[in-house]
C-alpha cells in the first residue's frame, strides 16, 4: 500500500509537474531574456546589445545593468501616446464586444437546444480560416473603392466614398470583428447554466423582463461579461496586426510601437523594456480580473 | 360552493402540437381553500399550474382569478405567486433580499418592506437568517425562505409545485403540518400540485384526481378515499382490491367474475357490468368463516408485509385471485397469529364496498 501510495503521487506530481516545466522552459526563460536585454545598453553589432555580466578569466567582472531604458519609455511622448491609445482602443473594442456579443449569447443560450450547437458553430467558424487573411479581407472591404463603399454608393445613401480605411474606425471594426468570438463563448457559458425557473421567479414576483434581465439575468452572468472582456481586452492592448494592416499613420499602439523600435530601429533593449512595461501595465487589470472572478464565484455557487 | 370563488377554469385546453397536456377543465376553486391537483407524472397537473400563473397561456377555455379574467395577462400582474419545485431563490441574493424581491417590483415603500420581510421571514421561523445566503442553507430552510418570498406579497392565490418533494421523509411529515397551519394563519387560497396522496390526503381542504389531462374526481380527501368515482382513482389513491363482474339487478347481488357466489352490494344498482371496490382495512380476516355475514370468500396466505403498525396479507383465493387486507398489530407479541399457507376467511360488509361503473 505504500509503495502503491508514494508511486501515484509521483505519477501525479509528475503529471502537474510537465506542463509546468513546459511553461517554465518556453513562457519563462524568454521572458527572462527579454527582462535581461531590457537592462543592457544598445550597441551596434550582433547580438545588437552590450552584455549584462563581463566575465572574464571565469569570474564575474561587472554588471552592468541599468535602468536607462525605462526612463526613455516615459520621457518620451510617443510611447506614453501609445500606451493610452492602446488602452483606449482596447477599452473600447472591449465595450463594442459586449454590447455586440451580450444579446448574441443571450440568444444563443435561449435557442432550442438542438440549434445552439449550430449556433456556436457560426461563432467560431471564422477561426477556420487564417486570421491574417481575414485581417486582409477587411482591407478589400473597408478601401476606398471597396466592397462597403460599392455597396453605398450603389444604394445610394452616400455621393462619395466613405474613408474609413486606414483610420482609427477601421482598427475597431477589426478588433470588434476578431475578438468578438471571444466575448460571445464566455457569456454563452454563463448564459447557458442560468435556471430559467429564476426568471420565472422573477416574473413571478411582479418583475416585467427588462426588470428580470437587470436584477437575475446581468447579475448572475457577471462572471461571463468579465471573463470575455479580459480575453478581449489584454490581447487588444497588445494588437499589432490589426492597427498595421487597418490602421492609419497616426494610430499607434503599443505592439505597433514595439514592432518599430525592434525591427526598424534596432534598438532590442528599448523595445525589451517597451515590452517588460506592458506586461506590467496588464498584469494590473489581470489582477483584478482575477480578484473579482474569484469574488463572483465564490458568491454564486451553490 | 359557498365562498366566492379564487379561480375560476373554463374550459381549459393545452395542447403541445400534436400533444394535449390539458383537455378541458372546468373548476372553481373557492377562496381560502388547501386544493390539491394529485395525478401521476404527465398527468397535466403542473401545466394547469403553470396556467393559473401565466407562464403558459390556455390553447382554449377561460381562466379567471378573484373573478377577473386572466386572458393575456403575463405571471407579472397576476395576483398570485408560486413556490416552484426547485424554490428558484435568487442565489447571488441575500434570504432578506430574495424575500424583498417582489415587495421592491411592487414599489412599496422601504420602511414597509423591512418590516413586512421580518414578518414573513419570522412567520416561516426563518427571522435569524436574513443575512445568509440561499447556497448556505439546508433543504428545509431554503423551502421556507421560498414560502415567505411568496407570502409576503399576500396574493389572491398561492400556488405551490411540488412543494415537498425535495424534502426527506420526516421534515416533509413536520412541513405538511405546518404549511397548514401557515395556510389558515395567512387565509390565503392555496394550489398545490403533488404526485403524493398520503400529502394531498393530509394537507387539502379539496383534491382533484387528474389523469390524462383531465379531471376525474374533485372531492373532499376522505370522499375521494372511500367513494372513488372510478377504477382509476381508487387505485391511484390508496389500494383497492376489485372485483369485476355483472350487477344482476332486482335485488340479486352482484356476480364477481371466477368467485363461486354472488356478493352482496349495497344500494339498488342498475344491472349490467361493473366492478367492486373493497379497500384492504376494510376487510375483516379470520381463521373461522364469520357466522352470519355475508361477502365470505376463502384462500390461503401468499406473503405477508409486516409495516410496523400494520401488516399486510396477500390472500390467494381459489379463483388465483390476490386480495390484499390489512390488520392492525394491536399487540406487542412477536407472533402474528397466521403465517404462511393458512387458511384464511375474509369478509366485509356490503357498505363498505363500492360499486364502479
Amino acid at each position: 500500500m505504500r509503495t502503491a501510495g508514494w508511486r501515484r503521487d509521483w505519477g501525479r506530481r509528475l503529471v502537474v509537474a510537465l506542463p509546468f516545466l513546459w511553461l517554465g522552459l518556453f513562457f519563462l526563460v524568454p521572458l527572462l531574456i527579454v527582462g535581461k536585454i531590457s537592462l543592457s545598453e544598445t550597441r551596434s553589432g550582433i547580438p545588437p546589445y552590450e552584455p549584462l555580466f563581463e566575465i572574464a578569466d571565469g569570474a564575474l567582472v561587472q554588471v552592468r545593468a541599468s535602468l536607462a531604458n525605462f526612463a526613455l519609455l516615459f520621457e518620451d511622448d510617443l510611447y506614453v501616446g501609445a500606451y493610452f491609445q492602446s488602452l483606449t482602443i482596447a477599452g473600447l473594442s472591449t465595450l463594442a464586444c459586449l454590447l455586440i456579443g451580450y444579446p448574441m449569447a443571450l440568444g444563443i443560450a435561449r435557442a432550442r437546444p438542438e440549434r445552439r450547437s449550430i449556433l456556436l458553430l457560426l461563432v467560431i467558424l471564422p477561426f477556420w480560416t487564417s486570421f491574417l487573411i481575414r485581417v486582409y479581407a477587411w482591407m478589400g472591404i473597408l478601401k476606398d473603392e471597396g466592397l462597403l463603399n460599392a455597396l453605398l454608393l450603389g444604394l445610394g445613401l452616400i455621393d462619395q466614398p466613405l474613408i474609413i480605411l486606414n483610420t482609427d474606425a477601421a482598427v475597431y471594426i477589426g478588433i470588434v470583428y476578431s475578438y468578438l468570438p471571444f466575448m460571445v463563448l464566455p457569456l454563452y457559458a454563463s448564459l447557458e447554466k442560468l435556471d430559467p425557473f429564476l426568471l420565472e421567479a422573477a416574473a413571478d414576483l411582479g418583475a416585467p423582463p427588462w426588470r428580470a434581465f437587470l436584477a437575475v439575468t446581468l447579475p448572475l452572468s457577471a462572471p461571463g461579461i468579465v471573463a470575455g472582456s479580459m480575453l478581449v481586452f489584454v490581447p487588444a492592448v497588445g494588437e499589432y496586426v490589426i492597427p498595421d494592416l487597418l490602421g492609419g499613420g497616426d494610430t499607434l499602439m503599443m505592439g505597433k510601437a514595439l514592432w518599430d523600435v525592434f525591427a526598424q530601429n534596432r534598438d532590442w533593449p528599448a523595445a525589451s523594456a517597451l515590452a517588460v512595461a506592458m506586461l506590467a501595465a496588464l498584469a494590473l487589470p489581470m489582477a483584478l480580473f482575477h480578484h473579482l472572478q474569484g469574488r463572483l464565484e465564490g458568491d454564486g455557487g451553490a | 360552493m359557498e365562498r366566492p370563488a379564487a379561480i375560476r377554469l373554463e374550459a381549459v385546453e393545452k395542447r403541445f402540437g400534436a400533444s394535449t397536456a390539458v383537455a378541458g377543465i372546468d373548476l372553481t376553486i373557492g377562496e381560502g381553500e388547501f386544493f390539491s391537483l394529485l395525478g401521476p407524472s404527465g398527468c397535466g397537473k403542473t401545466t394547469l399550474l403553470r396556467m393559473m400563473a401565466g407562464f403558459e397561456n390556455p390553447s382554449s377555455g377561460r381562466i379567471a382569478i378573484g373573478g377577473a379574467d386572466m386572458t393575456g395577462v403575463p405571471p407579472y400582474e397576476r395576483p398570485v405567486n408560486m413556490m416552484f419545485q426547485s424554490y428558484a431563490l435568487f442565489p447571488h441574493m441575500s434570504v432578506a433580499d430574495n424575500v424583498a424581491f417582489g415587495l421592491k417590483q411592487d414599489g412599496v415603500p422601504r420602511p414597509e418592506i423591512a418590516r413586512r420581510v421580518a414578518e414573513a421571514l419570522d412567520l416561516v421561523r426563518m427571522g435569524d437568517f436574513g443575512r445568509r445566503r440561499p447556497h448556505q442553507l439546508s433543504g428545509g430552510q431554503r423551502q421556507r425562505v421560498a414560502l415567505a418570498r411568496c407570502l409576503v406579497k399576500r396574493p389572491k392565490v398561492l400556488l405551490l409545485d411540488e412543494p415537498l418533494s425535495a424534502l426527506d421523509k420526516k421534515l416533509r411529515e413536520q412541513t405538511q403540518f405546518e404549511l397548514v397551519n401557515i395556510q389558515e394563519k395567512v387565509g390565503i387560497t392555496f394550489v398545490m400540485v403533488t404526485h403524493d396522496q398520503e400529502e394531498a390526503m393530509t394537507m387539502s381542504s379539496r383534491i382533484a384526481v387528474m389523469d390524462h389531462g383531465r379531471i376525474l374526481q374533485v372531492g373532499r380527501p376522505h370522499e375521494v378515499y372511500e367513494y372513488p368515482a372510478n377504477r382509476f382513482v381508487a387505485d391511484f389513491i390508496g389500494t383497492a382490491n376489485f372485483f369485476p363482474g355483472t350487477v344482476l339487478g332486482d335485488g340479486g347481488g352482484f356476480a364477481a367474475d371466477g368467485l363461486a357466489g354472488p356478493l352482496t352490494v349495497s344500494g339498488d344498482l342498475p344491472p349490467g357490468p361493473a366492478t367492486v371496490m373493497v379497500r384492504p382495512e376494510k376487510l375483516v380476516m379470520g381463521r373461522e368463516a364469520p357466522a352470519g355475514a355475508v361477502n365470505v370468500l376463502s384462500g390461503t396466505v401468499a406473503e405477508i408485509a409486516y409495516l410496523g403498525d400494520v401488516s399486510i396479507y396477500h390472500v390467494r383465493l381459489a379463483s388465483g385471485a390476490l386480495v390484499l387486507a390489512t390488520a392492525a398489530n394491536l399487540r406487542h407479541s412477536a407472533e402474528p397469529g397466521l403465517t404462511w399457507d393458512d387458511r384464511v376467511f375474509l369478509s366485509w360488509h356490503p357498505a363498505n364496498a363500492v360499486v364502479l361503473r
